[in-house]
């Protein structure tokens, strides 16, 4: 097993490798830009090498400078996290140039399954039911209509390299499918470095439903069950579940059998992700392939048992699993809510700022993968998530009874959060009753507010912390540390 | 320290004949204090509304830090004067938080006559610069004034105390480096004008606030020329063209933002350091000093009981409590601040006398404020005690508390008379504050003395002349009216009316506002000249 | 008697309360109320015999209070932030400002430029995400206080319009 592991990431998946890192005897290097100088992951590694100024393209996405820190500490592995260079095959080939482990698949089945056409023509070949579309990019407009045409609208326009609803667009009629092109095209090449196109029929209310694969270097494949992250906003999941309520055991075992499948036809080696949308009559239809551990691989963790990161530690150092499908199953029910400084109630504007207060929640079956500690300062330069919090129970209705308890003694304070909004999707008659579709928040919660229920006792509190903290607190006066009277007396005359 | 221990039964009936009596008079203050504050005119009331213009007190509300003391000076001043309308002469002064900086404020109010000075109110805010100087307090102007009183405009105008003193004294405390904020929210006419101008930075409201040597009536008379307030001195035409003003407001509650951002602006101002502990409040109920206070003055009781009831902890270390027992010294801590003690147990005698010097020296090296609690009826008298020097003792307890420099700060708790009230720092002695318990009495004697007194002199001019001496009817027609005099003009509510004081307390506030002055205090570094004293005459 | 009135999300509404007797007034109605501070931002509120925990910090103008998942930012109405800058001339609207700590992307406007209400004028980006500041009301650009790449704060005036009638 290695001995020193260097983690290209930041925030809460950083902190969350090095944990299992350190519970194997593994020393942890962590990398930072300048903007991150005190963030908690750089705190908690064993070592902390500076990449350069904040920008991702000087930093976490600076290939050879990561390659440098990995030299330079002696580290034999590098564990991409998720995002920033996860899913870029050029730091596989530079791991492998330099000698160094790679915690992923190779970087050709990297390459092979990030272009969707490309990954759509090895699903093809294994049989993995496709959602209808093209098979090859094309920049002909009137090929484009006719290919519309054949599917039928809405039709969607993907990006072959896209990601993150960047180079997507919903076309609803032939007249608005050339400008959708050309904008979705120029979008692309501006994220992506590729501005290649094609088309899929657009699916109307799917569930997003993707199993966790573990492929080893000897050829052993499995599934570990389903996720089902369908309660998204501007194409980000926000709530994970697993079982999926919408899945029978027999569903599971058909769209596990392809999830393995499409592994294998890739030559997948190291832990993934094969994303579906399910259809509301039970039909199925290969998305894509996630080449990295997910955002929310811990409500996989929480049902199975499972360490994933110990497991694609293991898969890089060339073990062989320790375990065959038939040895795996799921027990109870797992939710997980990612927290965001951010404001639902307008646009989810992103909330950088210092988080002044901090109260996190804990009990059973309570876990929380947090990047972040009272005092610090979210940068404005990041993805603003400040941590990911997973409830497990041994059913769905205690699970969900029991994030709500803890998304109601989450305090976090300094920065707007989206936890409002995670209670009352939590607590909507559609959740409760499983009816989650990848456009539950727009159809549900358009236009949302955070409910005025406790605004009552927010300005009593309000009025009990002016007489609780001492008074003139804009510059406190105090001469030797206790507050003065001035400052304890509170509102006296004579 | 010792925890002095209360001999205070609070279930005897002469505690609760006190605590009634006191009650009863704390309750004819409050009456006094809430006529003083809310009784205004209908028809000022309503032209400030129409003016948009807030009343003084919830422009103080908006100015002051939220939650905070206010430490109010002379309420009642001018009570009973000029036809008993001209509440707290007008204007309202005191000490407060702003932006956490303890200033003191200096405002008009305008429906009081809109604003215009009366001679008591020419007093009241010279006391209020003084206090600015002493204790280098941040002065906040809110200038909302007709000007003088033309009326009574001989007794204003051209005396050394009299209304060119507020501008003399605004250059001398600009020059002592102490900030001057003003902010203009209503008239400043004439003198007034320099109110603003002598200040370091001047907000003026849009609309309402106006700043001119002569206002339209004037200008018309003198020169002929016809103009408006606002384009002879508005806010627009101060902040553009003639930068007498130097902030913008849109109303007054937009003045009063600005003018905390200001104060917080002011470089920080590091408080002098006496040695302060942690604060803790005193072991008995200051409430039952009601209890401890006879009805009548020349009812003994002991100060200890008053004392344990002001200080940390009750906590009291006495100094020399075996030798001149009239006076009781000691110290103490009041809100964490040390303190040196003097207090009255009975006449002052040479003893007393020269404990109290030598007490007050200590302290004063030592750079521990005093506080006087004042009952006293004078220094001992007659033949015995003039020939064991009790004029040169007295002597030196007197050098020694006008010499001291150390803050100093008075409470007449019961009678301040004679000579007494110089020892124990009357209002002449320069304490940084002097407040009167409302029971107080101050004079040059008892009324009663005062009254036998002339009977015998009287009588002694009878009997040079080889007549009888008065008949009994002519002794109580003499009495009376002197008597009746005495009482009037030596009670608090008198001597507050004059400014004689810095207000009338709620005994049981005692020990808060002492807290609060000496907190104030401690803003100015102690005085350089501590080891001065005059000649002490032996 | 303390009495404030306080404002959430525009909502003002008073609260009064006497600490000494332990008696509150929300909403018209009075209520028993005990309460402790547990450490700086954390209260612990007793309202009719029921406990809450309330999480309170300072904010921009005001206070943000954590109450049961909910989180609001509490403003003193009488104190709200004067909605016109310090000692400037004027009533000083035709200010745009982010939302949040931010770096400029884009100037999409230039001073003497006519805008329309809700037209863009700056587009800034905090955190990967890009969003367009847009004129209040109809006006004429006075200035452009920025530029390209800057990094910007809230109350900072990144363009200021001369409204179209000038109200008084």
């Amino acid at each position: 097993m290695f001995h020193k592991v260097l983690i290209a990431n930041r925030g809460e998946i950083a902190l969350r490798i090095m944990r299992t890192c350190s519970e194997m005897g593994i020393a942890t290097v962590a990398v930072y830009s300048e903007a991150d100088a005190e963030a908690a992951h750089v705190l908690q590694a064993d070592q902390a090498m500076l990449l350069g100024p904040a920008p991702p393209t000087e930093s976490y996405l600076n290939i050879p400078a990561i390659i440098a820190a990995a030299e330079q500490s002696g580290a034999q592995a590098i564990h991409p996290g998720y995002g920033f260079l996860a899913e870029n095959p050029a730091l596989a080939e530079a791991c492998q140039e330099a000698g160094l482990a790679f915690i992923g698949p190779q970087a050709r089945v990297i390459r092979n399954l990030g272009s969707k056409t490309t990954a759509r023509g090895i699903m093809q070949k294994a049989r993995v039911p496709l959602i209808p579309g093209m098979m090859a990019p094309c920049s002909e407009p009137e090929e484009m209509a006719r290919q519309a045409d054949g599917l039928g609208y809405p039709v969607l326009v993907k990006a072959v390299s896209g990601g993150g609803g960047k180079g997507m667009r919903v076309v609803a009629g032939p007249e608005d499918l050339a400008e959708a092109c050309e904008l979705a095209a120029s979008e692309a090449a501006q994220a992506f470095d590729d501005g290649a196109i094609y088309l899929e029929r657009c699916l109307e209310s799917p569930r997003h439903v993707e199993f966790q694969i573990l492929a080893d270097a000897q050829g052993n494949t499995v599934h570990v069950f389903e996720r089902e992250c369908s309660i998204q906003r501007r194409h980000q999941k926000i709530i994970e579940e697993t079982p999926s309520p919408a899945l029978t055991p027999e569903l599971r075992e058909k769209m596990g059998q392809a999830a393995v499948a499409a592994a294998k036809a890739a030559g997948y080696v190291n832990a993934g992700t094969v994303e579906f949308l399910l259809d509301p009559e039970g039909n199925f239809y290969f998305l894509e392939v996630n080449t990295r551990l997910q955002v929310e691989h811990p409500i996989t963790e929480m049902t199975t048992g499972l360490d994933l990161v110990r497991l694609q530690l293991m898969i890089a150092d060339d073990q062989p699993l320790p375990f065959g499908q038939a040895d795996l199953s799921q027990r109870g029910h797992a939710i997980q809510c990612r927290i965001y400084a951010e404001d639902p109630a307008q646009n989810f504007l992103p909330s950088p700022g210092v988080i002044s207060l901090l109260a996190e929640p804990t009990g059973p079956g309570v876990r929380l993968d947090s990047g972040v500690y009272e005092g610090y300062t979210v940068p404005l330069e990041y993805d603003p998530i400040l941590g990911k919090l997973i409830a497990w129970a041994p059913d769905r209705e205690a699970a969900r009874g029991r994030m709500l308890r803890a998304l109601k003694s989450f305090a976090v304070l300094g920065v707007q959060t989206n936890i409002p909004l995670l209670i009352d999707v939590l607590e909507a008659q559609a959740f409760i009753d499983g009816q989650t579709f990848t456009d539950f928040l727009e159809r549900h919660f358009s236009g949302w507010r955070q409910s005025l229920e406790q605004a009552d006792l927010a300005r009593l509190a309000y009025v009990l912390d002016e007489l609780s903290a001492p008074a003139g607190g804009e510059a406190p006066a105090s001469d030797t540390g206790w507050p003065t009277p001035w400052q304890s007396l509170g509102s006296w005359r004579v | 320290m010792q925890v002095i221990e209360s001999r205070i039964n609070t279930g005897s009936q002469e505690y609760k004949d006190n605590f009634a009596h006191m009650a009863g008079v704390l309750d004819q203050l409050n009456q006094e204090l809430a006529i003083a504050r809310d009784q205004r005119s209908q028809r000022a009331l309503q032209r400030a509304q129409e003016q948009n213009k807030l009343t003084v007190r919830q422009r103080l509300d908006l100015l002051l830090d939220r939650n905070t003391p206010f430490l109010e000076l002379s309420p009642l001043a001018a009570r009973g004067m000029y036809g008993g309308e001209i509440h707290g002469a007008g204007m309202v002064t005191g000490v407060g938080l702003v932006a956490g900086r303890e200033v003191i404020i200096h405002a008009n109010d305008q429906l009081i006559k809109g604003g215009t000075m009366y001679p008591v109110g020419v007093k009241k805010g010279l006391r209020a610069q003084s206090i600015a100087m002493e204790n280098r307090l941040p002065l906040i102007y809110l200038v909302d004034s007709g000007g003088a009183f033309l009326p009574l405009q001989s007794e204003i105008f051209p005396d050394v105390d009299d209304g060119g003193r507020i501008f003399y004294n605004q250059a001398m405390i600009s020059k002592m480096g102490i900030p001057q904020v003003c902010g203009v929210l209503g008239l400043c006419t004439a003198g007034g004008a320099y109110i603003p101008a002598m200040s370091d930075e001047v907000v003026q409201v849009k609309n309402t606030g106006a700043i001119f040597l002569g206002g339209p009536p004037l200008v018309k008379a003198a020169t002929g020329e016809e103009v408006g307030n606002q384009e002879l001195g508005g806010a627009e035409m101060h902040c553009r063209e003639s930068g007498v003003s130097d902030y913008l407001a849109q109303d007054d509650a937009h003045c009063l933002e600005l003018l905390r951002e200001i104060v917080g602006n002011l470089p920080p101002n590091p408080k002098t350091d006496i040695g302060r502990i942690e604060p803790r409040p005193p072991l008995y109920d200051p409430e039952e000093i009601y209890g401890i206070v006879p009805p009548n003055l020349s009812t003994p009781y002991d100060v200890r009981e008053v004392i344990a009831r002001l200080v940390d902890g009750s906590q009291f270390l006495e100094f020399k409590s075996l030798y001149g027992p009239t006076l009781v010294t000691g110290w103490a801590h009041i809100h964490g601040y040390p303190v040196g003690i003097l207090g009255n147990n009975g006449v002052l005698f040479s003893e007393s006398a020269l404990k109290a010097t030598q007490f007050i020296q200590i302290c004063d090296k030592r750079g521990i404020p005093l506080v006087f609690l004042q009952n006293i009826s004078g220094y001992i008298i007659g033949a015995e005690y003039e020939r064991g020097g009790i004029t040169k003792n007295g002597q030196k307890m007197v050098n020694a508390v006008a010499t001291a420099s150390v803050p100093k700060f008075t409470v007449i708790i019961g009678a301040s008379f004679g000579a007494g009230n110089y020892g124990m720092c009357g209002r002449a002695y320069a304490p940084r504050f002097l407040w009167m318990w409302p029971n107080a009495q101050i004079g040059v004697m008892g009324g009663e003395q005062a009254a036998k007194v002339l009977v015998t002199v009287k009588n002694d001019q009878l009997a040079r002349e080889g007549q009888d001496p008065l008949p009994p009817q002519a002794v109580e027609r003499i009495m009376e009216p002197i008597m009746e005099a005495a009482e009037k003009e030596g009670n608090a509510m008198y001597s507050t009316a004059n400014l004689w004081d810095d207000g009338i307390l709620d005994p049981a506030k005692t020990r808060d506002t002492l807290g609060l002055a000496i907190s104030a205090s401690l803003n100015a570094p102690l005085r350089d000249d501590r080891l001065g004293y005059g000649t002490f005459r032996m | 008697m303390l009495k404030y009135r306080l404002q959430i999300e525009g909502q003002t509404a008073e609260v009064a309360l006497d600490p000494e007797q332990g008696l509150t007034t929300l909403d018209g109605n009075q209520r028993a109320l005990a309460w402790r501070a547990l450490a700086p931002g954390r209260l612990l509120l007793e309202l009719d015999g029921k406990q809450v925990l309330a999480f309170v910090a300072p904010a921009p103008q005001g206070k943000q209070v954590f109450i049961q998942g909910r989180s609001y930012l509490v403003q003193d109405a009488e104190r709200a932030p004067s909605r016109r800058g310090a000692g400037g001339a004027g009533g000083q609207p035709g200010q745009v400002t982010p939302p949040m700590p931010a770096v400029v992307v884009r100037i999409l406007v230039e001073p003497g430029k006519v805008v329309e209400p809700g037209q863009g004028l700056v587009v800034v980006s905090a955190m990967k995400m890009e969003t367009t500041l847009a004129a209040p009301y109809a006006g004429v650009v006075a200035a452009v206080n920025t530029q390209a790449e800057a990094k910007v704060m809230p109350g900072e005036i990144l363009v200021e319009i001369t409204p179209e009638e000038n109200h008084d």
